[in-house]
């Protein structure tokens, strides 16, 4: 029995170390019953006022010495009834665990326990002191009742619910699985990617993957359970019918019933996407190089085989002639003929391929473009293909080349005539007047529709290529009025590999001789150099459709205001012309633009005018066919004056014009009259833009 | 018997079209440039001129203006490279500085007897 001077240092150790104290007092003493028999001794009732439970016992035996009212009571024990054992009391053996401790450490201390009483499993706050007894150091412990309820477990809920808040608030998607890798909780941002929605619950991880990753799948769940480290795979899983390539962090914490496998989801689609985009880029990129490069190859050797084929041409003809009718040598010499008209027409198509030089442009109404075109291919057109054509906007119209935007058709018309080949088959022609939207503009197509893409995975993948119908965008395309040419057709059509690659140069899936491969690279060029687009689509067996965007023509107007943006002040523009009324009209469009426009309807007056401020004008607009005064000494005057202005000419083709003597006063741009605004606007832009750049 | 001049810088076709041109019964005059060709103009005029236009140093137009300013009846063919790219540019300016027809490289014979013939006929006519 420890005297009241150890009692009171140990109570004081206890309430400075942060135990619960509370103070008992105990009559009599506590009397070690030397007894063999002991452990079944009745307890000694301590009588006192206690208000908590409280019993001594001995952590050897774990027989309970001693016991108060207050734990009978709580016990609901009747007075005098043996006391159950220990072990009933402690089925955890927390108690025994605690009252042992502070017989090792001498020291007093407390814990959070389980125990069983009466009514059930419950939690105390159990203080254990050590005692020494008669026969040993013994365990006083004080029970007392901490009901579940208050401040600590308000927080720990509200701790659990922000948690949880949390977890469900993360955009990344997040799964809980058991050792079995079954799935026990999935956050919101899971359920979305996964689109399964509450659903997933319950099922293994696997069942989510794709056949092709399943396998992977169960390999990371089972090295995350064996080794407990993180293990992260890149696998395909099932997403709506679909598959998706997602990376898949597994973590496993726990042990036990706690144990947890968490697993992290990627959506790898975001960063394929773009990887899909940039591999579009360089390849489109790649292609412009290669066709430029052609072009300029062309350039350079064109005229030079244009003569040697000019030779051949001749003396084939002559020796035609000379050679009398029954002559065996005529079907040769045919041939050489025949060869060297080939020739001509392949120089004539990649020299058309390789025009980087800007060409006069004129307006070019639809409904003009289809009639020369049909024009053209009556000829070619066989008996059991249908033609089919329609021109919703009829007065809209495109800036450029006649000649090469009727190639453009007509060697559409041509290619798909040639993939209908000997059956009944239909071509339709669509010409439409469009409005392009910001995301149609950038974004055509989708990346993984993309035939250059498709065909190049396929290729990776060494398997053929996807069933969907395959499309190519080429060029690019601005938000804005643009005109759009579609020719369908019910031929062949031709699968992604081969989509990929039609409008290469040279590239043909026709026999050699049948034909040359350039006719849409051809087109190609064409509708880069008049700043379109192309998309083009086909499957095969059914059929092909290319549609071709060009820029409207009406843009010429706005694109000549954009150019002046940058004038500091006005644009001042001198506009002579031999009356009036024919200035209106140029007067308007140079206005709508944003210039400020001076016009003199003689050639004195425009002198005057011009004299008037020399260096204030940006550019001069002359009409040919002033009374007073020629044009070129107008020219050789302004030009003197002023090296540096442009001067647009608006001359009549067809009437004798001393161009190279005009060149040399000053005029650096022809427009043809009638004056069509559209083109003026065009000239006037041009003028600007390249004075602007030598300036 | 028709003069045509024939001013050519390739001699190959030069003498092509000596040939083709001497067959369909025309005396041949021939010059490698163009101020070679304005030279043999005016030792002996001829009733057509044969004229590439993409010479080395452009002289084509200039032989074209030279020509006609002098010359106001004779009738010119203007005959282009074929790098098309320049065609354009200069085939129209040789028709707006006087040219009567234009051919494109590389042609048949038979189209510059017909050019020639036609051109003739024309002025005959007249």
């Amino acid at each position: 029995m420890p005297d009241k001077r150890d009692t009171e240092a140990l109570i004081e150790r206890a309430i400075r170390e942060g135990a619960e104290v509370t103070i008992v007092t105990i009559r009599g003493g506590v009397q070690a019953r030397s007894e063999e028999n002991a452990p079944t001794a009745e307890p000694r009732e301590s009588p006192g006022v206690v208000a908590d439970p409280m019993l001594v016992i001995d952590p050897a035996s774990t027989v309970i010495l001693e016991t108060n009212a207050a734990f009978r009571a709580w016990a609901s024990l009747p007075a005098g009834e043996a006391l159950p054992p220990f072990e009933r009391l402690d089925p955890d053996g927390g108690l025994l665990a605690l009252a042992r401790r502070v017989l090792e450490n001498g020291q007093p201390s407390s814990a959070r326990i389980f125990v069983q009483a009466a009514r059930g499993r419950i939690t105390v706050e159990a203080v254990a002191i050590p005692i020494t007894g008669r026969d040993g150091p013994l365990a006083q412990l004080v029970l007392r009742e901490t009901p579940f309820t208050g401040t600590a477990e308000t927080d720990l809920r509200r701790s659990l619910r922000r948690l949880t808040e949390i977890l469900d608030a993360l955009p990344t998607p997040l799964l809980t699985l058991d050792r079995a890798g079954r799935i026990v909780s999935a956050n919101p941002a899971a359920e979305t990617l996964l689109a399964r929605g509450a659903a997933v619950r319950g099922l293994e991880i696997e069942a989510l993957a794709a056949p092709i990753s399943a396998h992977h799948l169960r390999e990371l769940v089972v090295a995350s359970v064996n080794t407990k480290a993180p293990q992260t795979g890149e696998l395909v899983l099932t997403v709506d019918q679909q598959s998706v390539p997602i990376e898949v962090t597994l973590m496993a914490a726990g042990e036990g019933e706690d144990f947890m496998l968490t697993a992290v989801l990627r959506d790898l689609r975001p960063e394929r996407d773009a990887e899909l985009a940039r591999a579009q880029l360089l390849g489109r990129q790649h292609q412009t190089q290669k066709l430029e490069a052609i072009g300029r190859l062309a350039g350079g050797i064109a005229a030079d085989v244009n003569n040697i084929l000019a030779s051949i041409l001749g003396y084939a003809d002559l020796a035609l002639e000379d050679l009398p009718s029954e002559s065996k040598g005529r079907e040769s010499v045919e041939q050489v003929l025949k060869a060297g008209r080939r020739g001509k027409a392949l120089i004539r198509q990649i020299v058309a391929l390789g025009r980087g030089e800007e060409m006069p442009a004129r307006r070019i109404r639809l409904d003009e473009l289809l009639r020369t075109t049909l024009e053209a291919l009556k000829p070619i057109m066989p008996a059991e293909v249908a033609l089919e054509t329609r021109v919703t906007a009829p007065t809209a119209a495109v800036m450029g080349d006649a000649a090469e935007l009727h190639q453009v058709l007509f060697n559409l018309c041509r290619n798909s005539i040639q993939a209908i080949g000997d059956r009944p088959g239909r071509i339709e022609i669509l010409l439409e007047a469009v409005e392009t939207t910001p995301a149609f503009a950038e974004r055509p197509i989708d990346p993984h529709e993309d035939a250059s893409v498709v065909a190049a995975r396929a290729a990776e993948a060494g398997s053929p290529a996807a069933p969907r119908p395959a499309r190519i965008f080429l060029g690019r395309l601005e938000p804005g009025p643009y005109v759009r040419i579609t020719v369908s057709d019910t031929g062949e059509g031709m699968p992604a590999a081969v989509l990929g690659r039609v409008f290469e140069p040279f590239f043909t899936t026709r026999k050699l001789g049948e034909a040359s491969g350039l006719g849409l690279a051809v087109v190609h060029g064409i509708v880069a150099a008049h700043g379109g687009a192309i998309i083009a689509s086909s499957t095969p067996g059914g059929g092909t459709r290319v549609e071709v965007f060009l820029p409207r023509s009406h843009r010429a107007t706005e694109l000549l205001a954009d150019e002046i943006q940058s004038d500091r002040g006005e644009t001042r523009v001198l506009l002579a012309g031999s009356t009036p009324e024919g200035l209106t009209p140029m007067r308007r469009v140079l206005e709508s633009a944003g210039l400020t426009v001076e016009a003199a309807t003689s050639g004195r007056a425009a002198l005057e005018t011009f004299r008037s401020e020399p260096e204030g004008w940006r550019v001069v607009v002359l009409e040919d066919g002033l009374q007073d005064v020629s044009t070129e000494s107008l020219g050789v005057e302004i030009s003197r004056v002023r090296p540096d202005l442009p001067i647009i000419l608006c001359f009549e083709p067809g009437k004798t014009v001393t161009l190279d003597r005009i060149r040399a006063s000053g005029v650096t741009e022809f427009v043809a009259t009638p004056v069509d605004p559209e083109e003026l606007a065009v000239a006037v832009e041009r003028a600007l833009r390249t004075s602007a750049r030598r300036g | 018997m028709a003069v045509v001049l024939v001013i050519e810088d390739d001699e190959h076709l030069r003498r092509l079209l000596r040939t083709v041109l001497e067959r369909a019964g025309y005396t041949v005059e021939e010059a490698a440039n163009g101020a070679a060709g304005l030279k043999q103009f005016s030792i002996r005029p001829a009733d057509v001129v044969v004229t590439d236009i993409i010479m080395p140093e452009k002289e084509g137009l200039e032989t074209i203006i030279e020509l006609k300013r002098d010359y106001p009846h004779v009738k010119i063919i203007a005959i282009s490279g074929g790098g098309a790219a320049l065609d354009a540019q200069y085939l129209p300016s040789a028709k707006a500085l006087g040219a009567d027809r234009t051919l494109e490289k590389p042609f048949e014979p038979r189209e510059v007897i017909e050019a020639v013939g036609g051109l003739l006929r024309e002025a005959s006519a007249r």
